[in-house]
């Protein structure tokens, strides 16, 4: 009887989405499905994108802060309202230790259906592109077509689409414009600027600095540097699958630069930045908060927190001008996704593990709900439906940046450029040079074997 | 004599003094930074806050969870509770064994005892977890509590078997001469004498046990069982726009009390011992 | 070391004989003692520890099957410059740190042990930095502390010294995580109070009666019985110092130029983000024996200066 009941209504439910008014019908019909299935659990029903109506229980895992938390929370509220019979087992928590949480679940098999990855994850997790779900297995259900090619690449591994991007970031200049002012310095826009920047703040007085590349929270001296040598050579320095563009003397020559804005009072040594404050992130410094560090060079997804700190202080953040060379071959920033989901490969509901992810990253009323919880959507849809209702958007620095990276023509980051084995590598020599323990020729050629050594070792 | 003896005493009192600022004072800043923001944090070492707001706490104890800090923290007493029992239990029992008695392949148990010791943890964590999997007790206490029933805190029972040597035996044949069982004489007569010792190791365990981080990370996938520990970081998202800092600081302070309370009342138990000090007289 | 030898004498009765004879029990009777931690060893000891060992002679990124490839994850260490690196700092920083914390923590427990008015207060004061342990507070202020305009440099600059650049240079910069270290002696310097304790006071009184001055009761007594409580200390400091993670992690992320880069955390990176689990399990085995080596030289040795009470022969660890 019950079973009967079901089939008229997903029947019934059919004609609805023929006839056009698929959503409201979907909502009713699947209600009944799942009061129904709940009672007879071995119902084969489906719903109008073949997914099963039996109920069950999906795991996400996310890392991330409060906001965050809370608006995808609710976005889960939401999404069990209109699929009753898919519920949503939440196990998120901070970023403190997520990788290791996710590795361990990744090599015990016992990982959640779907699961927020960072970029170089997927390399390392999903080595011969089997180690997530395929997800174009399932376009069907997550409509792909929100997302532009290029964006959809770095979810690529081996040719299969492993994880789909939420947002897409890159570094772009910041300045504390309440310093630049008082010291009447423009804002740089070219890398000319930069550099006498750097003289100008020297003269005003030496502890005033108008950038900081650090190399505690990732390598920003290097990505500075090798900006600039694919800008000077039109090469990309480590490509898609893992091949180093760059020769040797490209590497020394970048490194030159570097020891260049060094010497141009541009930045403060990796000696002075380590004393004045350890390994302390750069926006819970002192010289930072205080405005003598006036710029810094940081993913347009985690500005909020040095702007937070300067609006705190009353002065003012600005988007400066990302630095390209007059004869540059290419842009030479580049651009990465900020982070992306992925169904577990082992999943046993893939397709309602792809309709939370479609909801989730596709919804217009989720897309409300998430806000820019997890950085300016890539998917044209969230995106869309995020202007409408947040008309401020447009405003937001951060918003801000990703469209000036987006808008550049940008580098598509390696998969294999912010591996930790590779980041290494590059603090090493960006310290080395700084410190002065080895001549930009011998740290490129120790930075060249080491990169090579340890590509050799994790592309397959 | 009586007189240079009183500036003995005042000096060192102000010695102790100056040295209890050193050792209080990040708590005290703990306290002051929990009513500032992220900039002020970080940009000076003085601990008095421009302005008292208590809202980090209320905040902070509402989380950004489904939870209130209620409910994180009595799953970290349900897990440590049974900890710290078990462990007093289990290492009491296995450090008698050693100590007293000889038996066939005390010394290879011995060494295995410390060799378990010396092997980083952190390797461990994969291989450990696969093996709980295979129980199928992920996602609750089990893998947490249970080894701790088996004695597996070689530190603690090591501790004891020290405490247990420095014990004259003629005490345990004495107690055998009035009728004790060996049980009866570990418990009536060893326990207390090594009662400052069991004290330790009790009063180390909830520590250890309350600040533990990685180790329910890894187990407990569930929000609703996390303990305070992973709930306090939950809304740190070094990656993303940035946090109240005061908010989790605030909860910090809040999840050190208990360990503050139970250290405050465990120690009185040294005063109580045979001594009175090499320093008296 | 004849003295402690009269002095406990004087107040033990004779031994008659070894105990386990005059009981007359079972042989088998102790394992009985031992059944939880024997039990536990062979149910969730054995099988982690052979694995990783196992895994220590393969290839494993985590998720694909551990791959054999033999000696190789050995050979590897010692070509790889970090590695040989981390263990010269590792070694500067055991022989830094786990004297200096034994002292200062023998030392203030001794001082803790005293009867005075207000000691709980003190106890719990001095411990606070324990109960710490890798708190948020720790990194932000031992920030302030050691910033080349900081607390410490400013006291030096008191003295008309040159200031430091703490952070910037390897040996300081380990040698503020050898400090932090120091100053968190809480652990041991409970279990020092706890040993202090079970010394009977009687001891004392018969020494002071012997005419013994109070610099040589320390020596003479309080440290021949508290030997074992030292013995103790230093093999668990030993072991913890050789392991040491959070220090690095919370202060310096192990720089400057991998100045601070303890093995634990090199392990720690290579398990968890450069999945070389194989590789780790090799540096940990590695690490295994460079620390029994060790922990077996201080227990050979430790029947030269450590007494226990009931083995008036001093002979044998357990």
């Amino acid at each position: 009887m019950k079973k009967l009941i079901s089939i008229v209504l997903s029947a019934a439910m059919l004609a609805g989405t023929l006839a056009g008014c698929g959503e409201s019908a979907t909502n009713s019909a699947s209600k009944a499905d799942a009061s129904a299935s709940s009672q007879a659990t071995s119902s084969t029903v489906s719903d109008n994108n073949g997914i099963p109506t039996d109920e069950v229980t999906l795991r996400v895992e996310w890392w991330g802060g409060d906001d965050r938390h809370k608006a995808t929370l609710k976005a889960i509220e939401a999404f069990e309202k209109k699929y009753p019979y898919i519920k949503i087992k939440a196990e998120y928590g901070g970023f403190d230790g997520m990788q290791e949480k996710v590795n361990t679940q990744m090599a015990g098999h016992t990982a959640p259906d779907v699961i927020q990855v960072n970029y170089d994850w997927i390399a390392s997790l999903s080595k011969d592109g089997k180690g997530f779900y395929d997800l174009n297995s399932l376009k069907d259900i997550i409509d792909l077509t929100n997302w532009d090619e290029d964006t959809l690449k770095f979810g690529m591994r081996k040719g299969i689409l492993n994880a789909i991007a939420v947002s897409t970031t890159g570094r772009s200049f910041f300045y504390n414009k309440t310093t630049f002012d008082q010291l009447g310095v423009e804002i740089p826009k070219t890398w000319d600027d930069l550099m006498a920047a750097g003289q100008k703040f020297q003269a005003k007085g030496k502890d005033y600095y108008p950038c900081d590349f650090d190399t505690g929270s990732g390598f920003t001296s290097f990505y500075m540097a090798l900006a600039y040598e694919q800008q000077k050579t039109g090469k990309e320095f480590l490509s898609q699958d893992g091949q180093i563009g760059f020769t040797e003397d490209e590497f020394k020559d970048a490194l030159d630069f570097y020891k260049e804005m060094e010497k141009n009072h541009v930045t403060r040594t990796q000696k002075q930045i380590q004393n004045d404050a350890g390994s302390t992130a750069l926006y819970q410094t002192n010289n930072f908060i205080s405005g003598k560090v006036a710029g810094f060079l940081e993913w347009s997804s985690s500005v909020g927190k040095f702007k937070q700190v300067l609006d705190s202080k009353n002065n003012t953040l600005v988007l400066g001008d990302l630095p390209i060379l007059k004869d540059a071959k290419m842009s030479g920033w580049f651009v990465k996704p900020s982070l992306l989901f992925a169904i577990n490969g082992e999943t046993k509901y893939p397709k309602q593990s792809a309709l939370f992810l479609n909801y989730l990253l596709n919804d217009p009323e989720a897309s409300k709900i998430l806000g820019t919880s997890r950085g300016i959507p890539s998917s044209k849809a969230a995106i869309a439906a995020l202007k409408q209702s947040d008309p401020k958007l447009e405003e937001d620095i951060a918003y801000q940046a990703t469209m000036q990276i987006n808008n550049c023509k940008p580098t598509l980051e390696s998969p294999y450029m912010d591996n930790s084995e590779m980041k290494k590598a590059y603090v090493t020599a960006v310290q080395s040079v700084s410190y002065g323990t080895a001549t930009t020729e011998q740290a490129a050629k120790t930075l060249y074997q080491s990169m090579q050594d340890t590509l050799t070792d994790i592309v397959e | 004599m009586a007189a240079r003896k009183r500036i003995g005493r005042i000096l060192l009192y102000f010695v102790m003094i100056l040295v209890s600022i050193v050792m209080l004072y990040p708590m005290i800043w703990l306290f002051g930074a929990s009513f500032k923001s992220n900039a002020d944090i970080h940009s000076s070492i003085w601990f008095m806050p421009s302005s008292f707001n208590w809202q980090p706490y209320i905040n902070g104890w509402r989380t950004g969870s489904e939870y209130t800090m209620t409910h994180y923290f009595k799953n970290t007493f349900l897990m440590v509770i049974p900890i710290v029992v078990f462990t007093i239990v289990s290492s009491v029992l296995t450090a008698y064994g050693f100590a007293r008695f000889e038996f066939p392949g005390k010394k290879l148990c011995f060494s295995l005892l410390i060799a378990t010791m010396l092997l980083p943890s952190i390797v461990l964590r994969i291989p450990q977890y696969v093996m709980w999997s295979q129980f199928k007790v992920l996602d609750t206490y089990v893998p947490l509590v249970l080894p701790h029933l088996f004695a597996s805190d070689g530190v603690f029972i090591f501790l004891l078997i020290q405490f247990f040597r420095n014990i004259p035996k003629e005490l345990d044949e004495a107690a055998r001469i009035d009728g004790c069982g060996r049980f009866k004489t570990l418990i009536n007569i060893l326990v207390p004498v090594i009662k400052p010792g069991v004290v330790s190791i009790g009063l180390f365990s909830f520590m250890w046990s309350m600040n533990d981080f990685l180790g329910p990370l890894i187990y407990v996938s569930s929000v609703e069982k996390y303990p305070v520990t992973i709930a306090l970081r939950m809304s740190m998202d070094a990656t993303g726009a940035g946090y109240d800092e005061n908010q989790i600081i605030a909860m910090s302070i809040i999840s050190l009390i208990p360990s503050i309370v139970v250290f405050a009342l465990g120690q009185k138990q040294f005063v109580e011992g045979l001594t009175t000090g090499s320093v008296k007289g | 070391m004849n003295d402690i030898a009269t002095v406990r004498k004087k107040h033990a009765v004779k031994k008659k004989s070894n105990g386990k004879n005059c009981l007359g029990e079972n042989r088998y009777h102790g394992l009985l003692y031992i059944a939880p931690w024997l039990i536990g060893f062979v149910l969730f000891t054995i099988y982690p520890f052979f694995s990783s060992f196992y895994l220590s002679f393969t290839k494993y990124d985590l998720v694909s099957a551990p791959k054999w490839i033999g000696l190789r994850n050995y050979e590897r260490m010692f070509r790889d410059p970090v590695f040989i690196k981390s263990i010269t700092v590792l070694m500067k920083y055991v022989v830094c740190e786990v004297p200096l914390k034994i002292i200062v923590s023998l030392l203030v427990a001794m001082l803790l042990n005293m009867k005075l008015k207000g000691i709980n207060f003190f106890r719990t004061a001095y411990y606070i930095p324990s109960i710490l342990g890798s708190n948020v507070a720790i990194a932000v202020l031992w920030k302030f502390v050691f910033q080349s305009d900081g607390l410490v440099n400013q006291v030096i600059g008191l003295f008309g010294g040159q200031p430091v650049g703490w952070f910037g240079e390897e040996f300081p910069a380990l040698m503020t995580i050898v400090l932090l270290r120091v100053w968190e002696f809480g652990s041991t310097m409970v279990i020092f109070l706890a040993g202090l304790q079970s010394i009977p006071t009687d001891l004392y009184e018969a020494a002071s009666v012997d005419g013994c001055t109070k610099i040589r009761q320390f020596f003479k007594i309080t440290i021949p019985l508290l030997s074992p409580t030292i013995f103790y200390n230093l093999v668990m400091q030993l072991i913890a110092a050789f392991q040491e993670f959070n220090g690095p992690y919370l202060i310096t992320k192990g720089g400057p130029q991998n100045g601070t880069y303890l093995l634990s955390m090199l392990i720690y990176d290579a398990t968890f983000k450069d999945y070389k689990m194989g590789y780790a399990a090799a540096m940990s085995w590695f690490l295994f024996v460079i620390i029994l080596i060790f922990t077996v030289l201080v227990f050979r040795y430790s029947k030269y200066w450590v007494f226990y009470s009931d083995d008036e022969t001093g002979k044998g660890d357990a």
